[in-house]
């Protein structure tokens, strides 16, 4: 965008009385290849292309979205924002815009747009051919690979004006293993921040191998008996659990909402002390990491509990005045049809010293929850619910028969303190978190940990 | 350029390119929104937005784009990435539709009466249905979400063969998520109101069926684990009725996806359970006369009292079975078409709910789910945390929480022993009323 529209949007919003205006252009090109049955089923491209207008009247947020760039219609609908909350007119700085780029945490080698749709064909056949090759109860498998490049810009009030290039690269693997009646499926889905590398550095049989044997032990397992008992939780995606149970309580839109049972506890002691939490959106390459945030803000490493003490929470603008904590580069929007608000980037749970073999023996009945599936949360009374997709009954102290259909239930304040043990096997694992500004690619994570007691749901 | 430019351009570009077939969907929305949280404005909000996609053929194998940037090099664009995909996709091989009547008017779809409702008074509504709520409960710890939002959309799906529909849409929503507190207990009540027009601004019904919905449930606590009759309320009945329904889609048999493949024909649920995909109903959200395929859309019954009779169809399934679309084709900009109930619809049977709570000694009235990642209509799982109540000889004795239901999704469609006789929301496009089941493992 021509820096001069953005300062006449920029100023038609301050003419209007607001203590802040925003601009957030955004070009995102997405394409899509998609395997099933052995099949190309979709190849797919799309575009998405738009301008955000933000206006902060002290903590009121105003905010409108066109797909029309130009400096009459920006201007316009600046203006008619503007006139929802008239006041007296703000001086805009008068310094022009230097678009600057931002500093990138990693360099992209290969342009994911440049690498075409077509070299994705030949490492989606491997996938499908491995995972059906795993046995004849593999029933069906799908795999894809996505990509996006994104490119904005940021314009504020304060003449900011930021530049920044976003690539990332996802493989989808889905296998379904059935016998007679009975179907499970597993899935794989590693992400990153990376160019076409990162598909290219996968090692595709492993990834398909390790898949569909999950499914095919799934398949054969039995139901877990109900009830509260200790829970070991396997590293990686396991960290969902604290992501939804705990990180959305801790970000500044849930804190500022009084929604939150964590607020107003900063320095108190809310875990054991064994567990430190991390959200660090820095880690090169990784899925979550962003260079700044959607207000232009650098992004951070953010210790959010440290030895089970509230250290910080996650915060953008409005969130940081409001709760009265520092801005942590946190603000993100799932695109420019979404102002932007605190949300999580890489979070997890920092490594301990236990070993699965302790874990397991501290638990003596209960439930390795190795692999789990989605969950979701109320961040206002911090009620979860989570399916394990891949589980074992511990018997005495050691691993015993797998188990499925048994799905985590509790409340996050009430599980950290019960978090008693963790593991030195620190793993990180993609996702794509929802919440009041959409969809956007997180990182979960933790070694595996041993929680004393947790609802289990079962048969 | 303007949508229907767009439209045109586009049209024109994918008749000159020598495909065997196309269709394309565009569409644009406005839409205006206020949210409301601790009592005062969050948030005020404008949107504008437009789009458009492209499903092209060359010797049967397709190829998808889209874009939301309407201008002729990005319509060009995107028409040539589509065209470059079909030399990548396999074989697809249906047929399009034909311009043919369709046997539905759609009707009431859009509200003029939107076109007054701006946001000073929406902002208006929001405070007051804050103010109302917490007039109602001394218990309200907070009200984080509060909303009411317009918007009008226009749609257009034009194919190579020549058919072409438009519609316009007005739809206004509001609603809230309030959360009591007792003893350092907290619960969560929402309401949630969707109309074409003005009326779904209902302060008073939003209000009581949050109040309801949330201080109800203060006071729980779990009950022993065992088998439990469940009576399922209306509202957690349409969640988990949806979450096991895409199994009757013939894509997902097809494609070694459902647990129903090979059972046409025997009963498969209860002979009380009638489910049905009605697209023909005046003021249902989902009423329409064509499916995202431009197929015309006609009812059909899916479980005949208890009995599979019928899959639901698109164009890809239809064409490998050699049937007709059921018009259940579903669609976005881009990609490949999906199946979709248009009304997903469960018959209400006779049964009140009071009559209901007396049909066992002792069962769990559960109103609510802890979300639904449990639930998977592949495998049939259910394992889902739930919060209700215990009734005893037809009474409500008390609020439960912390609790699991567990069992077989598919299973549960067979021990339904008695069905309600209405339904959440007279207007939505799902509805399956109170459905009362013999036996869910519970875990407490």
């Amino acid at each position: 965008m021509n820096p001069s529209v953005a300062r006449s949007a920029l100023d038609a919003g301050l003419d209007c009385g607001a203590d802040f205006a925003e601009l957030f252009v955004e070009e995102t090109r997405e394409s899509n290849l998609l395997l099933k049955e052995s099949k190309i089923d979709s190849a797919e491209a799309a575009t998405a292309f738009g301008v955000g207008v933000r206006l902060i009247f002290g903590s009121e947020v105003l905010y409108a979205y066109t797909s029309d760039d130009s400096e009459e219609s920006l201007v316009a609908l600046a203006r008619k924002l503007g006139s929802l909350r008239a006041a007296a007119r703000k001086i805009s700085p008068d310094s022009p815009f230097v678009l600057k780029p931002a500093a990138r945490l990693r360099e992209v080698l290969l342009d994911p747009r440049g690498a075409g749709q077509r070299a994705k064909l030949p490492m989606l056949q491997t996938l499908d051919r491995v995972a059906r090759g795993a046995g004849a109860r593999i029933a069906q498998v799908s795999a894809s690979m996505s990509d996006a490049v994104s490119e904005i810009e940021i314009y504020n009030s304060e003449g900011l004006a930021v530049s920044d290039r976003r690539t990332r690269t996802r493989l989808a693997l889905n296998v379904v293993a059935g016998e007679g009646d009975e179907k499970v499926s597993a899935r794989h889905a590693p992400g990153s921040t990376l160019g076409f590398e990162f598909f290219k550095g996968l090692d595709l049989d492993l990834i398909a191998r390790t898949t569909a044997e999950q499914a095919l032990r799934m398949l054969g397992a039995g139901y877990v008996e109900g009830g509260k008992m200790p829970v070991v939780i396997g590293n990686g995606f396991g960290g969902v659990i604290f992501h939804e149970a705990c990180g959305h309580p801790l970000e500044t839109e849930s804190v500022r909402k009084n929604a939150s049972a964590f607020g107003g506890k900063l320095g108190e002691k809310i875990a054991h002390s064994c567990l430190t939490a991390i959200d660090d959106g820095t880690l090169p390459g990784v899925w979550g990491s962003i260079a700044v945030d959607d207000e232009g803000t650098p992004t951070q490493r953010t210790v959010l509990i440290e030895n089970g003490v509230l250290k910080t929470f996650l915060s953008d603008r409005v969130g940081a005045a409001e709760v009265g904590v520092p801005r942590s580069g946190s603000a993100r929007r799932e695109s420019y049809e979404l102002a932007p608000v605190a949300r999580m980037r890489n979070t997890f749970i920092a490594p301990g010293t236990s070993s699965l073999s302790e874990m397991l023996a501290s638990a003596g009945e209960g439930l390795y929850a190795c692999k789990m599936g989605g969950g979701s949360v109320n961040p206002a009374t911090g009620e979860f619910n989570f399916a394990v997709e891949e589980g074992y009954r511990i018997r005495g102290g050691k691993l015993a028969e797998p188990v499925r259909g048994a799905s985590l239930i509790g409340k996050g304040p009430e599980v950290l303190p019960l978090i008693s043990m963790v593991g030195d096997d620190l793993e990180l694992a993609s996702g794509i978190c929802g919440a009041s500004s959409g969809l956007v690619p997180v990182t979960v994570g933790q070694p595996t940990i041993k929680v004393d007691s947790i609802l289990v749901g079962g048969r | 350029m303007p949508l229907e430019s767009a439209v045109a351009f586009l049209a024109e570009t994918a008749r000159k390119s020598g495909a065997d077939g196309w269709d394309l969907r565009a569409g644009a929305s406005a839409s205006e929104g206020v949210s409301v949280a601790g009592g005062r404005v969050d948030r005020l909000e404008l949107r504008s937005d437009a789009g458009i996609g492209v499903r092209v053929f060359r010797d049967g194998r397709p190829g998808y784009a889209s874009t939301g940037r309407l201008t002729r090099d990005a319509i060009g664009r995107m028409f040539r990435d589509a065209w470059d995909h079909t030399f990548l996709s396999d074989a697809l091989r249906i047929d399009l539709p034909s311009p043919e009547e369709p046997s539905y008017r759609e009707t009431g779809l859009y509200d003029p009466a939107v076109e007054a409702l701006d946001l000073p008074r929406m902002e208006a509504f929001a405070l007051e249905l804050d103010r109302r709520v917490r007039s109602l409960s001394s218990e309200i710890a907070e009200i984080p979400e509060l909303d009411a939002e317009k918007s009008v959309s226009e749609t257009f799906f034009l194919n190579s063969n020549g058919v072409s529909f438009s519609r316009r849409r007005s739809s206004v929503g509001a609603g809230l998520g309030v959360v009591f507190e007792r003893d350092g207990q907290t619960k969560m009540g929402v309401g949630q109101l969707h109309r074409r027009g003005p009326e779904a601004l209902d302060a008073a019904y939003l209000a009581d069926e949050a109040v309801a919905r949330g201080s109800g449930l203060l006071g729980a606590r779990p009950v022993e684990g065992g088998e439990w009759p469940v009576l399922l309320d209306r509202r957690v009945a349409t969640r988990l009725v949806s979450l096991y329904a895409s199994a009757f889609f013939a894509l997902a048999v097809q494609k070694n996806q459902s647990r129903m493949a090979g059972k046409m024909g025997p009963a498969v649920a209860s002979e009380l359970f009638t489910l049905r995909d009605d697209p023909h109903r005046d003021g249902l959200f989902g009423s329409r006369a064509f499916d995202g395929e431009g197929v015309p859309t006609r009812g059909t019954t899916v479980l005949e009292r208890g009995k599979l009779v019928s899959w639901l169809h698109n164009l890809e399934s239809a064409a490998r079975e050699g049937v007709r679309s059921t018009g259940n084709g579903s669609r976005g900009l881009s990609g490949p078409a999906g199946t979709s109930f248009n009304n997903l619809i469960v018959d209400a049977g006779a049964t009140t709910r009071g009559e209901m709570l007396k049909l066992r000694p002792r069962m769990l009235l559960v109103t609510k789910l802890e979300g639904g990642t449990g639930c998977s209509a592949l495998s049939g799982e259910l394992s889902v945390g739930a919060q209700g109540f215990l009734v005893e000889g037809g009474e409500i004795v008390r609020p439960v929480d912390q609790i699991t239901i567990s069992g077989d999704g598919f299973r549960m469609l067979r021990d339904v022993v008695a069905v309600g006789d209405s339904y959440d929301d007279p207007f939505a496009s799902r509805r399956v009323p109170d459905l009362l089941v013999s036996s869910l493992k519970v875990s407490g």
